[in-house]
């Protein structure tokens, strides 16, 4: 009887794994990276989107790696055929120098975008961080775009193999490769030197930051003073209780 | 045969023009006729301001394009212009208001003045909609027609994004008899907005759409609803049609 | 100080719990509207606008809310109508008139794009904390507040 009910829970298991994909045999076919140092944020944000090249694999878990320093994923979604957005539930979890993300894909598109800060940002300072591609899987297409900040000097970027092109009053540089390998490294350096500390759209459209649950130190503000107000409460009603 | 079947049986390149007699063009809308068509939805009434006073103008007769110009009669003047084979009848879309001018002028034409498009959708009567004053789902392209519908309604068929079908929900052009103007005049409720010749506000270089498009609620359907934009923008939600001085 | 009789202990016990529950959905449902309601940005100002608007990826979220790539594109959008001198009333009416009614947010969309904000995952643990905290601190106050006006109100009965 236990024998049998191992073999059951083993084989259901297999099939399973069959039925939703396996991760391993997955392929990216097109994929667009977008890198927006200080965009909104003292921070780089990435947009990573792109398609699965086979549709009928999915639904089916996948995997994307994040770097270390990444400080806030913001969305985790898919595209239906229709265009629809289904944003996932996700979890990140740390392995070694990286963190990354599992997420069940309903459909082939994904789109995820990340804040993450490799650089300390300071007025007058020169900035440089280098990102390496995820490249979990292999990629048939991939783009990477490269925006220059605002009011930045010196922008540099390595490899010089690029295009350049405007978009919104926005510089951007672009690569292109072909067939990437799973697990080829690909990473993209950049540099530059801007005197002030804010991202480049405050200046542009004011402010377009999301506002947490409490904006600035109000939230603090109100644990201090709300703690401070008890604590006189407690005090006096001590004394008038002594008295 | 519908007019697009008929353009397209012979090439679908030729320009079917429509005379409009000189005649008074009403212009606008009045802020007690639009609390009357505002009061079922969530519509603000400060949002279609810009529409009144209502007017009146005399307008001059001219010609007009019964339909919007058609990506296969864009790039016969601009040969370079790219869009997708199933499109090849829908109105152009992605283009500037400079694009658009300089297209009906190469064709001799120009872009309809607010009173001309309000004269050639309006009618003699200065009707709601080109068919009438009650609102008919049926009778144009807009969010509800299903033509791409509310899903579509970002980006533009020029930048591919991770979604592989943001091309737009365009129809046909002409592909809508009962949605004609009292002149015979095809889409000028939806579909796509339509660029105007002349200013929105000229201080804030702002052009004039007008018609609404695919992705609109009913409510910029109306004739006398009035879009801006800068001149440079593109979407896949803006084309034209053309005008002509002259009978 | 006289003990209370064991009838007056459970109005006590019953009156204070009523308070505390009281207290606690106050100062809950007071910090909660203010996380989706309230509107720190100026009017005036691509947070300020996206506030009012859905994000158009037909995620239920609101669009200040939504770093995808539509939602940037609606933001760029409102910045670059904000460059050219309109105001937020100006950028409503071309929001509406252009993308219709699913542009625009109701109270109840507001209200579950902010709670699909902070439930799907990945909200910094440290507001979510703060949160709470604050919750608590401010309930524990409230309650001591509305004790000591109740205790004031039993205090000359007593007497009497």
């Amino acid at each position: 009887m236990l024998a049998i009910s191992i073999f059951i829970f083993i084989a259901s298991t297999i099939a399973a794994s069959g039925a939703t994909g396996a991760t391993k045999d997955h392929v990216i076919g097109r994929m667009k990276v977008t890198l927006m140092p200080e965009y909104d944020a003292q921070s780089v944000l990435v947009i990573q989107e792109g398609k699965f090249a086979d549709r009928t694999a999915f639904p089916s878990d996948v995997k994307f790696t994040l770097p270390m320093e990444v400080t806030k994923l913001t969305d985790a979604c898919s595209l239906s055929p229709g265009g629809h957005h289904f944003c996932q539930i996700f979890e990140i979890k740390k392995a070694g120098k990286n963190k990354f993300v599992n997420i069940k894909l309903p459909f082939p598109d994904f789109f995820i975008d990340y804040q993450y800060a490799p650089f300390a940002v300071k007025k007058n300072s020169q900035r440089e961080f280098t990102y390496s591609v995820d490249t979990s899987y292999p990629i048939k297409t991939l783009e990477v775009h490269v925006q220059q900040p605002a009011r930045s000097e010196k922008f540099k970027i390595e490899p010089a193999s690029y295009e350049t092109y405007s978009k919104d009053d926005f510089e951007y540089r672009k690569y292109t490769f072909k067939n990437v390998k799973a697990g080829e490294a690909k990473s993209i350096s950049v540099s530059y030197f801007k005197t002030d500390t804010a991202p480049s759209v405050d200046l542009k459209f004011s402010s377009m930051k999301t506002p947490e649950v409490f904006e600035g130190s109000t939230g603090e503000i109100l644990l201090v003073a709300g703690l401070a107000a008890l604590g006189i409460i407690w005090i006096a009603r001590r004394r008038v209780k002594k008295a | 045969m519908t007019l697009v079947a008929a353009v397209a049986a012979q090439g679908g390149t030729a320009v079917t023009k429509i005379r409009i007699p000189a005649g008074t063009a009403t212009i606008g809308s009045d802020t007690k006729t639009m609390k009357e068509q505002f009061k079922d939805g969530n519509v603000r009434l400060e949002w279609f301001a810009d529409e009144a006073p209502q007017r009146k103008a005399e307008v001059d007769a001219f010609l007009i394009d019964a339909t919007e110009v058609t990506n296969r009669q864009y790039k016969k003047l601009f040969p370079e212009h790219e869009f997708p084979a199933n499109l090849t009848d829908h109105p152009v879309v992605n283009v500037t208001w400079k694009m658009a001018d300089e297209y009906c002028r190469k064709i001799g034409g120009r872009l309809p003045s607010e009173a001309e498009f309000e004269r050639a959708a309006r009618g003699d009567d200065g009707r709601v909609y080109p068919w009438g004053d009650d609102f008919d789902p049926r009778k144009a392209i807009y969010v509800e027609s299903g033509g791409g519908g509310s899903q579509l309604k970002i980006g533009s068929f020029e930048q591919e994004s991770s979604g592989s079908n943001l091309l737009g929900g365009t129809s046909p052009v002409g592909s809508i008899e009962e949605g004609k103007s009292p002149f015979g005049v095809y889409d000028m409720a939806g579909n796509v907005w339509e660029w105007q010749a002349g200013w929105y506000d000229e201080a804030k270089k702002l052009r004039l759409l007008k018609g609404g498009s695919w992705l609109t609620s009913k409510e910029s359907l109306r004739s006398s609803t009035r879009l801006s934009d800068a001149g440079a923008s593109k979407f896949n939600d803006y084309g034209f049609r053309c005008a002509y001085t002259g009978e | 100080m006289d003990r209370a009789a064991p009838g007056e202990k459970s109005l006590t016990m019953y009156v204070k719990f009523f308070v505390g529950v009281i207290s606690f959905i106050s100062v809950l449902t007071f910090m909660s509207a203010r996380y989706i309601f309230l509107n720190s940005a100026p009017e005036n100002s691509v947070m300020g606008i996206s506030h009012s608007l859905a994000c158009p990826c037909e995620c239920p979220m609101v669009l200040e809310d939504c770093h995808m790539s539509c939602g940037l594109e609606w933001k760029n959008l409102i910045g670059v109508k904000l460059k050219t001198g309109l105001v937020k009333q100006d950028i409503t009416s071309y929001f509406y008139k252009r993308y219709g009614k699913e542009a625009m947010l109701t109270p109840a969309q507001r209200f579950a794009g902010k709670w699909y904000e902070v439930t799907r995952g990945g909200y910094p643990l440290r507001e979510v904390v703060l949160f709470l905290l604050v919750v608590v601190v401010w309930t524990a106050l409230l309650y001591t507040g509305l004790i000591m006006i109740v205790e004031r109100f039993q205090s000359p009965a007593k007497k009497a």
